[in-house]
């Protein structure tokens, strides 16, 4: 489709916004799926589904829209590539991660986004009871930081340090580094 | 360039920011530029998503993954069903407790065998136990967070996503999908929406809607063709027969879907509505006998955590009395 087409076909407010926040977007689809090829793949996906959205002048926040779907597709794409993983690689072969010990060696654990999940509860249990369940709180339950203080009744500033505590311990046993 | 260090704080930072902007623009704005800035601060966002991916992907996501992948055709996912959540037809471990007879027995004697909770146990797809809010993830990543005792049914096709709450009270954070519209059913009102978050609250006549984020548009049954559109911090008490038009009330953003912490908020809620919310936190069967709670409106914010506590508080405004006549049953009589 040529430029002139595709204006002719989209909303300029549309494609001026996709347009203005396109690397943002690319290196966040990158930052889920690792492949750049793939990225711009996911954002022309998103691209269309929100440009061809139904009822387009109902959403409120066109951006955080097309940030969800690019979020959502980058995702989806990822659990597939997981899927493949298992399916095609001999247990040995760890998948580009780097090796990541866990207590039991059977064939199911080597794979890496097992081992993320197993590595991430190991990660937390080792955390005090109030770090751990903030930032459960966050992570899993997906609530707001406002949220998270009412539930263990503690400030928002509180709160707010006790997730960033718990998810930079998370990340560095997730990246094999002592923190 | 950005040290590591740097960004892999300032991406915790965000992983928090983002989770609090509820869905506001500016700040995925500000955040988008951020990733934009500097090849480092994407690194380190990558990371923060692997954590966050790592964290949701419990046994059942990879189970179900694993069918998907094995039928080839990577499509919808099955309907999903969190190995949490109490399957329809099995009841919770009150039946364990309640001797059947004497239970039987009573729910005879008062008239009250409810014809109800039988549609339900036949329909529902997901039914959160007496006492406990359910977290369930729908088949199109939309999150429902349903109230202790509520009941939810699914109707997913390529085209639409249909909800009916079949009883109880639920907050829906709904994944955007223009293409398939999400429609919440609640008795005899609609609710329809692309992608936003909200609470859905079944009353004896209709619901009452309260918007959280986004736009939502909610109709009746019996007014045809009205529908009235509710935006953040709106709330509609809709029932069968009476126009949608009016009726919008204001309600603060932590005021909605306070059960979810454990709050029950009531504002000016008649007071048969209240007793719904409670009854459902109850572990055991509360029996209210056959009268009406009248007109009464009942303003004040009970602790969801301590059933019991707020039902004797509840009791007293109406001046009712608690009975516990066995273990597991709460009678409330007249003074």
């Amino acid at each position: 489709m040529s430029k002139a087409e595709r204006r002719k076909r989209y909303p300029p407010e549309t494609l001026e916004l996709y347009r203005r926040h396109r690397l943002g977007l690319l290196r966040l689809a990158e930052g889920i799926v690792g492949c750049r090829a793939l990225a711009e793949d996911i954002l022309h996906e998103a691209f269309v589904r929100f440009a061809t959205r139904r009822g387009a002048d109902e959403v409120a926040s066109p951006l955080h829209y097309l940030f969800s779907t690019v979020r959502n597709i980058s995702i989806d794409v990822y659990r597939r590539q997981q899927r493949q993983m298992e399916f095609l690689q001999s247990p040995r072969d760890a998948s580009g991660t780097e090796d990541v010990p866990t207590e039991e060696n059977d064939p199911e654990q080597s794979l890496s986004w097992k081992q993320d999940y197993q590595v991430f509860r190991n990660a937390l249990a080792e955390l005090p009871e109030l770090v751990r369940r903030a930032t459960h709180l966050h992570l899993v339950d997906q609530m707001s930081t406002r949220a998270i203080a009412l539930k263990l009744n503690v400030s928002v500033g509180k709160a707010h340090q006790l997730v960033a505590d718990g998810l930079a311990h998370c990340r560095a046993r997730l990246l094999g580094t002592k923190k | 360039m950005t040290s590591l260090e740097t960004a892999r704080n300032e991406a915790i930072a965000w992983s928090l920011s983002l989770r609090d902007a509820d869905g506001d623009d500016a700040v995925v704005e500000a955040f988008l530029r951020w990733l934009e800035d500097d090849e480092t601060n994407a690194q380190a966002w990558g990371e923060i998503e692997r954590l966050r991916l790592a964290a949701t992907d419990d046994a059942d996501l990879r189970k179900q993954d694993a069918t998907v992948f094995d039928g080839a055709e990577p499509q919808e996912p099955a309907r999903k069903k969190p190995t949490n959540i109490a399957p329809s037809g099995r009841r919770s471990r009150r039946s364990r407790y309640m001797p059947v007879g004497i239970a039987a027995a009573i729910l005879l004697l008062l008239g009250i065998l409810n014809y109800d909770a039988i549609r339900v146990g036949l329909l529902a797809d997901y039914v959160a136990p007496t006492g406990q809010v359910e977290r369930i993830t729908l088949p199109d990543g939309s999150t429902v967070d349903l109230g202790a005792g509520s009941a939810l049914a699914l109707d997913f096709t390529e085209k639409s996503r249909r909800v009916d709450l079949l009883r109880g009270i639920a907050f829906f954070e709904v994944t955007p999908d223009a293409s398939r519209p999400f429609n919440v059913k609640s008795g005899s009102v609609s609710v329809s929406v692309t992608g936003t978050a909200f609470e859905v609250r079944d009353t004896p006549g209709g619901a009452v809607v309260s918007v959280q984020t986004g736009d939502v548009q909610v109709s009746s049954s019996g007014v045809s063709g009205e529908t009235a559109n509710l935006s953040a911090g709106e709330a509609l008490r809709a029932e069968a027969g009476r126009s949608v038009r009016g009726g919008k009330s204001q309600i603060r953003q932590d005021e909605i879907a306070a059960w979810r912490r454990g709050k029950l908020i009531a504002n000016n809620w008649p007071a048969q509505e209240v007793f719904e919310v409670l009854k459902r936190q109850f572990k055991g069967t509360v029996i209210s006998g056959a009268w009406s709670f009248g007109e009464s409106r009942l303003t004040g914010v009970y602790d969801l955590k301590e059933p019991e506590k707020a039902l004797r508080i509840f009791a007293a405004t109406q001046r009712l009395r608690i009975i516990k006549p066995a273990p597991g049953i709460v009678f409330l009589s007249p003074i």
